[in-house]
This record gives structure tokens, sequence and C-alpha cells, in this order.
């Protein structure tokens, strides 16, 4: 058996279906730039047609439908089995240049030859060349626009003093006479405008491929920083259940000498505020795994299902209520029944459970936390606002950092720092925006927008997956 | 006369602990740090109720000592109650009204165990 590394050819033909479909895409505004040409010479045509000249109208015409039936040939090589071929499609569209090439020179020959501001036409094409075409191919359609000019060049006279054909020069509409490529002058600016060609194709061939060379680094070091991340994010999870082990036996342990009793109420004291603490650090902890879980969860393919957020709001409303009751304050929910997300439901309760936690925990007794969810232009807005502390300006843009805590809010209450950067996490990652607005001692307003779906929610079962 | 529990965890101060709770609640409590450890105490005294970890030297070990037991025509009556922090690990909980669909076991309880918790539900289903 060969000990050679072979690449199944299923891979081989999928590399090459992407490359084929990569050089596709690259034709297509090529394609877009000939029906411009297409009715810019209809109209000429029209123009032409309406005035004493009107014998070269038939030429434009022509001309105008070389283009169209060259973009129709493109668009069935596109639905046909040649649209996989790399090799084919290459082929093909080094033909469509060359046509395209011969046309220009084509209606140069009717319009006033070298004379003729559209000879840079040609220039363009040939450097267009360079961007779509191999290089050995790029030079030889320059090679052929350089004969094409040539050809016109020569036939211009000839036909002219033959008497085959009238002259009709596109600047000055007249007819006159010319001796082809006669004199020096001729030649030397065939000669010029040749190298011109070559060079327009050097540097377009020189930048396309810098800039194609800096995007595969950019795209290459994107691949490496995201998996870095992800790195990143597994480390911190898993670090976090190393950590979690640890915190939860101590707990427990407290909780064990608290039950074997026999202490005094100063030890109690410090034993219970040894168990807050161990607390404080397990929800820091389950935090710090919640987030490295939604960052890892960015990089997987998670089906998204349509959860309505009407319930949801409810429900989590209805895990607050207690503590709002017991401070005073009013929750009220005010929710389009019919709005739905894409999302998952257990990220939507984690979203709302964090909003309301912050809006409960910052509002002073007698406040007031609402919940409002509406639909607008295929987004469905959700709002949850209170008449708390607020959050002082200068620190508004540092609230979706891991472990930030306004200063204001350190006084009041204890916290993690990370409900906000968990929000923003699976708001990002549902695709949404979340919008922050406060005002120091007046109140609060999170918007979340998230995308709006139109399926009916299958199953409105709530239980989560919530433990114990 | 006492209860007997066997509780299944590979964190020494969490049995440690786990046995002061529900040693002063009159129960006799065994040890075991791993699956293996486990089967050799079942084999030398049956507990009347099982306290189980999950990931214990491997993520499922506790599951699979689960299955086993509930294999066992020996074992398969004893009650067990899981002790859990799987999310910790997988970002995934488990949800008590659902995981005994696929996970037979009595009840489960999420570390850290608080004592009365602890007891309380021994007490339901040992007495």
């Amino acid at each position: 058996m060969s000990r050679e590394a072979t690449i199944p050819v299923q891979h081989v033909a999928s590399a090459t279906t992407a490359s084929a479909a990569v050089h596709i895409s690259r034709v297509r505004w090529l394609v877009r730039l000939r029906w411009i040409y297409f009715v810019m010479l209809l109209g000429l045509a029209l123009f032409t047609s309406l005035s004493p000249q009107g014998r070269l109208a038939w030429v434009y015409s022509t001309l105008a439908c070389t283009f169209a039936i060259e973009n129709v040939a493109f668009y069935l090589v596109c639905h046909s089995a040649m649209r996989k071929d790399s090799k084919a499609i290459l082929i093909f569209t080094g033909v469509e240049l060359a046509v395209d090439m011969a046309v220009i020179a084509t209606l140069l020959l009717f319009t006033g030859g070298f004379l003729n501001p559209l000879v840079g036409f040609l220039s363009f094409h040939a450097a267009l060349s360079a961007s779509l075409m191999p290089r050995s191919t790029s030079y030889l359609l320059c090679i052929w626009a350089s004969l094409l000019l040539l050809a016109c060049f020569f036939l211009e006279g000839l036909l002219q003093n033959r008497g085959i054909l009238s002259w009709y020069d596109f600047a000055r509409v007249e007819a006159h006479q010319t001796e082809p490529l006669n004199y020096p002058w001729d030649w030397m600016a065939w000669a010029a405008v040749t190298a011109l060609f070559f060079i327009s194709t050097y540097f377009t061939r020189s930048i396309i491929g810098r800039l194609r060379h800096i995007n595969t680094r950019l795209t290459d070091a994107n691949r490496r920083l995201s998996a870095l991340d992800l790195t990143k994010s597994r480390f911190l999870r898993v670090s976090s259940h190393q950590l979690r082990s640890p915190l939860a036996a101590i707990h427990t342990m407290l909780s064990a000498i608290q039950e074997a009793g026999g202490f005094n109420p100063r030890q109690y004291d410090i034993i219970r505020k040894l168990q807050v603490r161990s607390e404080d650090a397990m929800a820091l902890v389950d935090e710090m795994m919640l987030l490295s879980t939604i960052r890892e969860a960015a990089a997987e393919t998670r089906q998204l299902e349509s959860v309505g957020v009407d319930a949801v709001a409810q429900s989590e409303a209805a895990l607050f209520a207690d503590e709002a009751r017991s401070k005073g304050l009013t929750i009220e929910v005010a929710a389009d029944s019919h709005a739905c997300i894409q999302a998952w439901e257990d990220a939507l309760e984690t979203v709302l459970e964090h909003l309301l936690s912050n809006a409960v925990k910052y509002t002073p007794a007698g406040g007031k936390v609402a919940v409002v969810v509406r639909s607008a232009d295929g987004k469905v807005l959700i709002e949850v606002s209170d008449t708390g502390i607020g959050i002082p300006a200068q620190q508004q843009d540092r609230l979706c950092h891991e472990f930030f805590r306004a200063t204001n809010a350190r006084q009041v209450a204890g916290g993690t720092g990370m409900g906000l950067a968990i929000v923003h996490a699976i708001v990002e990652r549902l695709g949404g925006t979340i919008r922050i607005s406060s005002q120091e001692n007046q109140g609060t307003q999170v918007l979340v927008s998230l995308l709006e779906s139109k399926q009916a929610v299958v199953g409105s079962d709530l239980s989560t997956m919530k433990g114990p | 006369m006492a209860k007997n529990i066997l509780i299944v965890d590979d964190d020494p101060d969490l049995r440690e602990a786990t046995e002061i709770v529900l040693g002063s609640a009159g129960y006799s409590v065994a040890s075991a740090a791993s699956a293996a450890e486990a089967m050799k105490a079942l084999q030398a005294k049956k507990p009347d109720l099982i306290l189980l970890d999950i990931m214990m030297e491997t993520d499922t070990e506790g599951f699979h000592l689960a299955y086993k037991l509930r294999e066992d025509e020996r074992f398969k009556d004893i009650p067990i109650i899981v002790l859990t922090c799987i999310e910790a690990k997988t970002g995934e909980m488990l949800d008590p009204t659902k995981a005994g669909d696929f996970l037979p076991v009595q009840a489960f309880l999420r570390k850290p165990l608080d004592a009365a918790t602890l007891k309380k539900k021994v007490a339901e289903l040992v007495g």
C-alpha cells in the first residue's frame, strides 16, 4: 500500500468547486458592467439613428447585442454542470474578456480609432483581466488587445481609402481621410498604448495579489484568534469547575460544623460569614462558567427555536415577586402576547433573570420595575426599566465588562459584576443588540432587540433546566 | 436500628462533612471514593440509601454506577440520591423533573450540600 498521503477525491472535488464558485462571484460584477455597456450602446444607437449618421446605428446595436449575448451565455454557464469546473470557468471568462476587447476595438474602428478616448477602455479591460485571470492569460490578453488596436489602426485607413467604409469621426461627426500607419508617430502611439496595457496589467496584478495575500493572512489570523478565544473560554470553564469543587466542600463542611453545634454566638457569626463568603465565591464561579459556556456555544451550531417572550417574561417576573414585595417595589409586565424570537428558552430566561435581578436589587423601596415587550420592524424589543439608583454617566461605557460594578452599586448591594456581561454575550450570540440608558438617582432602561420569529411557538413548557 | 447510608464521592472533605451531618442525625455512614470502592462496600454491607456523586475520576462514573446498580438484582431497590454540579463542567443543568427519565434515581441534590436539606431528603427516603 502506498505510503503517500492522498487527499480523498471528494475533498479535491470540494476544493475545485469552491474555487469555481469564488471565480464566478468575482466575474459577476463584470457581468453588471456589460449590462451598463449594453444600455449605453443601445442609447447611442437610438441617438445615432435620429442623426444624419444613422447608418452607424446598426453597428452600435450589434455591439450592444454582443454584450447581451455574452451575459446570457454566462448565466447559462452558471446554471450548468460547468459551474463546478474551475478550469472551464476560467477558460470561458478568458474567451469573454477577449470578445469584450474585440467589441471595444470594433467600436473604436467606427468612432475615430486611436484618437477616440474610448481607447482607455481597452486599457481598463486589460487591467480587469489581470484581476480575474492567471498571470499568463492576463498577459496574453494584453497582446490580444494590442493586436486588436493595431488591426483597428490598419483597417481604419485601409477601408476608408478604398471607399469600402465611410469614416465617421466620433468627435467631429464628419467624414475625413487618413493614411494608416505611415507616420512614426502612429507606431510610437501604438507602442505607448501597448506598453500602457502591460503596465496597467502588471500593477493591477501586484496590487490585487498583495490585497489577497493580506486578506488570507487576516483570515488566518482571525481563525487563530477565534480558536484561541475558544481555548480561553474552555479553560475558564474547566478552571471554574475545579474551583467550584473545593468551594462546595468548604460550604458543606461549614454547614456540618454549624450542625455539630456547641459554639458561642460570636463563633456562629463567624461561621455564618464564612458560609456567605463561600456562597459569594461560588456565585462568581457559576457566573464565570456560564459566561464561558455562552462564548463556547458561539463557536458551535446549536439549533435556535421560536420562543414566546411574554410567557418567559411573566415567569421570570414571578420569580422576583417575593423579593420585590419585601422591598415595597412593584413589578409590571406589559408584553405583546404574539411576540416570538429566534432563541433558546433558557438563554432568554437568563437574560431576563439578570436584568430583573439588577432592577430589583438597585431600586430602593417604593420604586417600580417594568418589563415591556413589543414587536417592530421584524424585531422584538424587550425593555427592562427601573426607578433605581442609576449608573454614573462616566461609567456607563464599561457596564458590559466582566467583573465591573458601578461605584454607587457597590454601596447598595453585593454582586459579581458578571450579570450584564452575560446578558451582552447571550444577546450577541442571538444576533441582537443591547442598549443601556441611565441617569443617576433616576433609573435605568435596558433595551434588548432580538430577531423576531414568525413561526408559532411549539410547546410552551417553561420547565427550565435549573437544578434544585 | 440506625439506617445505613453509603456516600460515594471522590472529594474526601465532602465525604467527611456529610458523615458528620448524617451521623449527627443518627445515621450510620460508610463512604467510598470511587465506583469500584462502592461496589466493594456494597458487597460487604448493603446500605439503606446511597448518596452518589456523578463526576468522579471520570465525568460519567456516577452515571455508570447508578445503571449498574439498577441492573443488579441485589441492589436495584436501594434508593439513590445523586449529588451533582454537572452543569459546572458541561454547562447543562440536570432538571430533576426530567432527569429521572434517563437516570433511574430517586432524587437530585445540587452541591454544595446544605445540612438541613440533606437531612430532610434522606429522611424522606429512608425515614
